[in-house]
């Protein structure tokens, strides 16, 4: 997954960054609540950690408040910090945080509670089961998809940048971001036209326009959004 | 990648966590003195500060005793008690001194 972390203290964004990384994990740390508001707005996220006494003007709190209420951003937030009470812990988890974790942090619970919390969300990879979002199912082991239980050829990376695109519907995703998990984190010799010229293959493949119930739109300057619609063809295959 | 902590050995197994580790411990060494002209200057802030950055740190580094002593530096900084600051300021200077990175073989 790819990973915002907002930590202040650099001993710790560090030692964090070096265990998710580990784990498989893509870290973005900022060091500064201006950073990542920045940050944020124009680059997408899988999870945000969010450490809530930043030293600063503004907080971890008002970062996720931020993002909740004002951007209705609904990307998992792990709080972490050192305040044990349980009055943080129910402000933090009523602000809108997913998970909170007391300092100082162990790394397998860190670990852990991130894969829970993309397991949860949908977006960790898994090469078993089925998923469905009608009229496409994705079947992980053939790594085929089926609209309204036809197959469709893909290569391989349109399975995989469906899939992606899929498993973040509603959520705008940055190309940078595209970029880092279809291509690999080396995307020097990737131009961004290559990422348009795959969406759009996959939207003309499998036929994502209103009538199937989704949209496949490209947000300029930033990336891409599927979305589901409401209006659906009763019988998307058969139309154009 | 595993810390492993043991009286003041650590005890590591691999290249990235034991120069994060070194690195850590560099820094909190040279924070020592640091610490005791705070004391000296009444910086009482900046005890504080420092207190609550172990707090969270220590622990993480596979150093808890620098989460405990970190915890007491927040507690009497926030007091601007200089008397009870001593003590963990000693334990630290002791901590930070004679605890080794060794590396498993």
């Amino acid at each position: 997954m790819r990973i915002s972390l907002l930590e202040d203290d650099l001993d710790q964004s560090e030692i964090v960054t070096l265990w998710l990384e580990t784990a498989g994990h893509a870290v973005t740390h900022f060091g500064r609540t201006e950073d990542f508001l920045h940050g944020t707005m124009w680059e997408s996220f899988d999870l945000h950690i969010l450490d809530w006494m930043l030293g600063q003007s503004s907080s971890g709190l008002d970062m996720l408040k931020e993002l909740r209420r004002q951007r209705e951003d609904n990307t998992p937030v792990i709080f972490v910090t050192v305040k044990s009470q349980e009055h943080f812990i129910v402000t933090a988890l009523d602000a809108g945080a997913d998970d909170y974790i007391v300092k100082p942090l162990r790394r397998s619970e860190l670990v852990a509670r991130v894969n829970a919390l993309g397991r949860r969300a949908g977006l960790l990879e898994s090469t078993r089961g089925r998923l469905e979002f009608p009229p496409y199912t994705f079947d992980l082991e053939r790594r085929q998809v089926r609209v309204a239980d036809v197959a469709v050829p893909l290569t391989h990376r349109e399975y995989e940048l469906a899939l992606f695109l899929f498993r973040r519907a509603g959520a705008l995703v940055s190309r940078r971001h595209v970029l880092e998990e279809i291509w690999g984190l080396d995307q020097s010799k990737v131009y961004t036209r290559t990422v348009d010229t795959h969406v759009s293959r996959i939207r003309k493949k499998l036929k994502i326009h209103r009538r199937t119930g989704w949209t496949l739109t490209s947000v300029y300057q930033h990336g891409y959004r599927l979305e589901a619609v409401e209006e659906r063809d009763p019988d998307p295959v058969q139309d154009g | 990648m595993n810390i492993e902590s043991g009286g003041f050995d650590i005890m590591v197994d691999d290249d990235a966590t034991e120069r994060l580790l070194r690195k850590y411990l560099t820094n909190r060494r040279s924070q020592s003195g640091e610490l005791k002209r705070a004391l000296s200057a009444g910086d009482f802030e900046f005890i504080k500060d420092l207190g609550h950055r172990l707090v969270g740190s220590g622990g993480a580094y596979g150093m808890p005793r620098l989460t405990e002593i970190g915890a007491r530096l927040e507690e009497y900084a926030s007091l601007r008690s200089a008397t009870d600051l001593s003590a963990p300021l000693r334990e630290y200077d002791a901590y930070v001194h004679n605890v080794r990175i060794v590396r498993r073989r």
